[in-house]
């Protein structure tokens, strides 16, 4: 289920992503926790987008729905947000 | 009662109920943000621990603007500004399947509650006025705090200061910085 998610949401996020998003080189050092969660999307792509969470220790202890939220959630946009951007009021210029 | 700052650490035990900064979704949903990697953990503890989160519709608001803002940037290399938007209202379509796929996923979160409706406006503005002066707020933050103490909510996540210097004495509420 988790992989059938993670492999579903990588690829329409691949399908739609501007040039500047995909980066589809596959290294051979990835980790091996990476490995375990899932082979076939261990690649640069992924790892940069997980990388410092540990997703093993969070999918043993968060509920099964709450960790696919979670994944499906976080690093998926690469857009380079900066402390300006929550600004309500900002400059017009 | 008082008002509590805590700097986060992974694996930090949190009060029941927290209200969730604008900057917490987005610096965790962008991998490219300063904060990103703070953010995402923080997420993740709150998800396992089972943390009942609260935003109200001020913050989709602001996620979507500061996406917006990033996107633009990104793509035209120039800041969005009113201007641009007024001169050419197309800009908003041009990324709006990202903003709404986005918002999409924070309404899936569980234990989520979008707390807008759950508290009579006009309590809300009356209250949110009030906060302005007694906590020199702005009016944006003024409404988020009023939301947080009509809602008897325990905590807030922010990385930013502006709830920093609250003097609030019937309340006890947790400031959870990253």
């Amino acid at each position: 289920m988790l992989d059938i998610l993670m492999a579903s949401e990588t690829r329409d996020y691949q399908i739609k992503s501007t040039k500047t998003d995909i980066k589809p080189k596959y290294k051979s050092h990835t980790p091996t926790m990476v490995q375990k969660i899932n082979p076939i999307l261990s690649g640069t792509h992924f790892y940069e987008r997980y990388k410092g969470l540990n997703l093993l220790y969070y999918q043993q202890i968060m509920d099964t729905k709450d960790f696919e939220i979670f994944i499906g959630f976080v690093g998926e946009e690469i857009v380079g947000v900066k402390e300006r951007d929550f600004e309500v009021y900002y400059p017009e210029d | 009662m008082a008002v509590a700052i805590v700097n986060y650490t992974p694996g930090i035990i949190f009060v029941n109920s927290v209200y969730l900064d604008t900057n917490i979704l987005v610096s965790a949903r962008d991998r490219k943000s300063q904060r990103y990697n703070s953010a995402a953990l923080l997420l993740g503890d709150l998800f396992s621990n089972e943390v009942d989160l609260f935003i109200t519709n001020l913050v989709i608001d602001e996620y979507i603007w500061a996406l917006l803002r990033a996107y633009y940037r990104r793509d035209n290399r120039k800041e969005l500004n009113q201007h641009i938007i007024k001169a050419n209202p197309q800009v908003l379509l041009q990324y709006h399947w990202r903003i709404a796929s986005g918002v999409k996923k924070i309404l899936k979160f569980r234990r989520l509650t979008l707390a807008s409706n759950l508290v009579p406006s006009k309590e809300i503005v009356v209250k949110a006025v009030n906060l302005m002066r007694t906590q020199l707020l702005s009016p944006r933050d003024a409404f988020h705090l009023a939301f947080i103490m009509k809602l008897n909510i325990d905590g807030i996540v922010t990385s930013d200061g502006d709830f920093d210097n609250l003097q609030i004495r019937r309340k006890n509420l947790t400031i959870y910085k990253y």
